[in-house]
């Protein structure tokens, strides 16, 4: 596969500032609302966490797996995963699957995730400390993700 | 829109209400609207811990946008430290979340039979149990709701033991250290037996322009981080005013005694703190500039604490104004004061009133209930903080105010030492030496307050043509020139309220820096979001009508000319140095007032005259439309 730039987060780095959140639920919805952004960063107040959750394109992407329409598909060329919205049937299976938690469901039931705003994505150029960063990937970072954050409340465990 | 929601905790009936467009525009959210609401849900003359007071919680204009940075909460009522007009500002990540939740201004009146929260979820405000929170630090209280509610992004408002126990300089807090400090209302929010407000939203806020706003937001956001002052704030945090401070000869120690901190050189400094706590910075909603430190401290006999903050506030007053030369003492007090929820700037001032009075032979062990008051002593300055809360030894002393707590020491002279202005809100900035700022600061409604009132551009050594390009008049640039500087003051005051209606955070503007926003970056963002055509003087007459407002409110109460008046100490001529025999002389304060009350259209005590409230649309005020 030729190399890709792909999204690469380091969460030691986020300020929990949430612009990205806001730029990106701007620019795809025309209003403020991170409910909708394709991006969410979780706080973790007494811990002094901050997390953000943005699809990584994972090299073996576990919602393409479990997608029983095929909406979800991992771009040979790109190596990016699209989500088809007419194809998908909101069935949130691939919402569950995710170990990142970066296919997000919005209020009014819709799936969504990230796409990388035809590849100049905003949230990057919002991100101060380079928390996230748009850069050629590297196979260690997509494995990561696919292990990530175990849920709120069992415990937060950040696996490296 | 987002709406106005009235809880009544005695009757628990909750009701809603639209703002209408053309008084939003009058006084914009935040700070403005409420000012209006206080003015017309409270009588005068009530009681501040009665029911009949109001705890109005306010999102701004802008909180919520993108836009940075927006994301401050406005709290107000009648102050019940001062009995005189009570706001505070916090940051934080409250405001947005209030505003997706559906919400610009909450007014909460009555009082709760028992110990409770308020749950806000969507346009729901849900009135519920806290006996479960009662009696918790904030830390461990706003833990238990996100246990509770299961959901880690629920954004909280609450109060620590001392605002349970009405201490009076409580305070209300949010995340370790966020503070919405001055005028005790966490002592108003505890006499509603209101532990916490909770919120979560997932509505949206959508921008007559969203395009526009795109580009201005992102705009300004790629100017403001080229700017020498972010650099510095999102490295040195609030801790940088400390350098310039001292070099000014702005801070004071052993209770305002002594000019500057000798014993705290070389260990009371910004690199000490960089060096051995700072672990990592985070950010309010909203803001790229990420000043809110994260510390731990590692050794010594405080190892093992882990807290945020601090800022320049804590060095000069859990420091220099202590004389407490040592960091981790000054974190272990501040994360003390975090943690029971009391504003950090209050208890410095009560604990060096006490070391003073310790000093003098006036009060010893048997007043201070075996605790020793020698000036930065650590045990003391750690520990005090919880028998505050508690109400016990020399905590109950100074639990109620300085005027009680001179009762309770029955030592009448002790009065003499404690330092607080026109209104009775604490001294804090060093009012000697300058004279715009002294102006700005005592003619603040909530009484002597930089926040409200200091003229940091005063003191930069500013070209003339710079300064008359950003106050619109010629100010004169010497900060120990009287003329020129009513205009200075108001022009200030102005652009705070407006700052404070909006939701934005002081330091991305003219209070932190001359290339920072004034009145034109916000309009843009403001004109964006709206759709409306307001001009600059439209803006500033905003903040003139919330200043006005705010004025109303005190003159009803009957405060006039002495509220604007200094401490004693600021008019004492200072001994020695490049400033020696400069202080704030009384006469020439005086004329200087007088001259700040005809800008203003107010009669000789201060109070708006008829025509000026004409002018304004205030003189229907109260309205009761809202």
């Amino acid at each position: 596969m030729a190399a890709q730039k792909n999204l690469l987060i380091d969460a030691n780095l986020c300020t929990g500032c949430r612009l990205c959140e806001l730029v990106c639920s701007l620019t795809k919805e025309r209003e403020c609302r991170p409910a909708n952004a394709r991006i969410h960063c979780e706080s973790y107040i007494i811990e002094g966490l901050r997390f953000p959750r943005v699809c990584v394109n994972c090299t073996k992407p576990a919602c393409v797996e479990v997608c029983a329409v095929e909406a979800l598909r991992k771009d040979e060329a790109t190596g990016y995963v699209e989500l088809d919205y007419n194809e998908c049937t909101k069935c949130e299976a691939c919402v569950e699957a995710c170990p990142y938690g970066a296919i997000r469901l919005t209020p009014d039931g819709e799936v969504i995730k990230c796409d990388l705003c035809n590849g100049d994505p905003e949230c990057v150029k919002v991100c101060e400390t380079h928390a996230i960063r748009f850069d050629e990937h590297q196979p260690q970072h997509l494995t990561r993700a696919r292990r990530g954050l175990v849920s709120y409340t069992d415990k937060v465990i950040l696996e490296a | 829109m987002s709406q106005i929601a009235y809880i009544d905790l005695t009757t628990k009936k909750v009701s809603t209400k639209d703002i209408p467009e053309q008084i939003h525009r009058m006084f914009l959210g935040g700070r403005g609207l409420a000012a209006y609401l206080l003015y017309n849900h409270v009588e005068k003359g009530i009681n501040p811990m009665s029911p009949q007071n109001a705890l109005i919680v306010s999102s701004g204009t802008l909180s919520g946008y993108f836009a940075t940075a927006y994301g401050r909460t406005h709290i107000t009522g009648k102050s019940p430290l001062t009995g005189v007009y009570g706001d505070s500002n916090i940051g934080g990540d409250f405001s947005p979340e209030l505003k997706y939740a559906g919400f610009q201004h909450l007014v909460i009146k009555g009082k709760a039979d028992k110990p409770t929260y308020l749950w806000i979820h969507d346009g729901q405000i849900e009135i519920k149990d806290a006996s479960g929170l009662w009696g918790f630090d904030t830390f461990e209280t706003q833990s238990r709701i996100w246990e509770e509610l299961e959901d880690p992004d629920v954004k909280i408002l609450c109060i620590g033991q001392a605002g349970e126990r009405l201490v009076r300089f409580a305070c209300v807090r949010s995340w370790l250290k966020r503070a919405a400090g001055r005028t005790g209302l966490g002592c108003l929010m505890g006499s509603k037996q209101l532990k916490a407000i909770a919120v979560r939203g997932t509505k949206g806020l959508p921008a007559k322009d969203p395009g526009k706003l795109l580009e201005v937001s992102k705009r300004q956001l790629d100017y403001g981080r080229k700017t020498k002052i972010f650099q510095i704030m999102a490295k040195w945090g609030l801790l940088w005013p400390w350098v310039v401070n001292r070099e000014r000869g702005f801070v004071r120690s052993r209770n305002h005694q002594i000019i500057g901190f000798p014993e705290g050189l070389g260990t009371m400094e910004v690199d000490v703190f960089l060096d051995k706590y700072q672990e990592r910075m985070f950010a309010c909603h909203g803001c790229a500039m990420h000043c809110q430190h994260r510390w731990e401290i590692k050794e010594g006999h405080f190892a093992g604490l882990k807290g945020e903050g601090p800022e320049w506030f804590i060095m000069a007053g859990l420091g220099a104004l202590v004389g407490n030369p040592y960091w981790d003492v000054a974190l272990a007090a501040e994360e003390a004061c975090n943690k029971y929820g009391l504003d950090v700037w209050t208890y410095a001032n009560n604990v060096a009133w006490l070391m003073e009075l310790w000093q003098r032979g006036i009060i010893d062990s048997n007043n201070t209930y075996g605790l020793n008051l020698e000036w930065g002593n650590r045990e003391t300055l750690a520990k005090l903080p919880a028998l505050i809360a508690r109400r016990e030894g020399l905590g109950a002393i100074i639990a109620d105010g300085p005027d009680e707590a001179v009762k309770r020491l029955r030592k009448p002279e002790a009065a003499l030492y404690y330092h607080r202005c026109g209104k009775g809100l604490d001294l804090e900035a060093p009012l000697t030496q300058q004279r715009a700022t002294p102006l700005g600061c005592l003619t603040s409604n909530r009484g002597n307050d930089h926040l409200r009132g200091i003229c940091n551009m005063e003191h930069m050594n500013l070209p003339p043509a710079v300064l008359e390009n950003i106050f619109g008049r010629p100010i004169n640039p010497d900060p120990l020139a009287w003329d020129t500087k009513a205009w200075m003051a108001t022009w200030t005051q102005y652009l705070y309220a407006v700052v404070d209606a909006l939701g934005l955070c002081k330091f991305w503007t003219k209070f932190a820096a001359p290339d920072l926003w004034g009145f034109d970056e916000p309009l843009e963002v403001l004109n964006a979001v709206t759709g409306w055509d307001m001009s600059k003087d439209e803006l500033f007459e905003v903040g003139e009508r919330i200043w006005n407002t705010e004025r109303l409110f005190n003159a009803r109460e009957g405060i006039g000319r002495e509220g604007d008046l200094p401490s004693p100490i600021s008019t004492v001529p200072i001994r020695g140095g490049r400033l020696d025999g400069v202080s704030l002389e009384p006469d020439k304060y005086s004329k200087m007032l007088d001259e700040y009350y005809e800008l203003h259209g107010w009669d000789w005590e201060g109070r708006p005259t008829p025509d000026t409230l004409k002018r304004l649309n205030l003189d229907k005020e109260p309205s009761h439309i809202l």
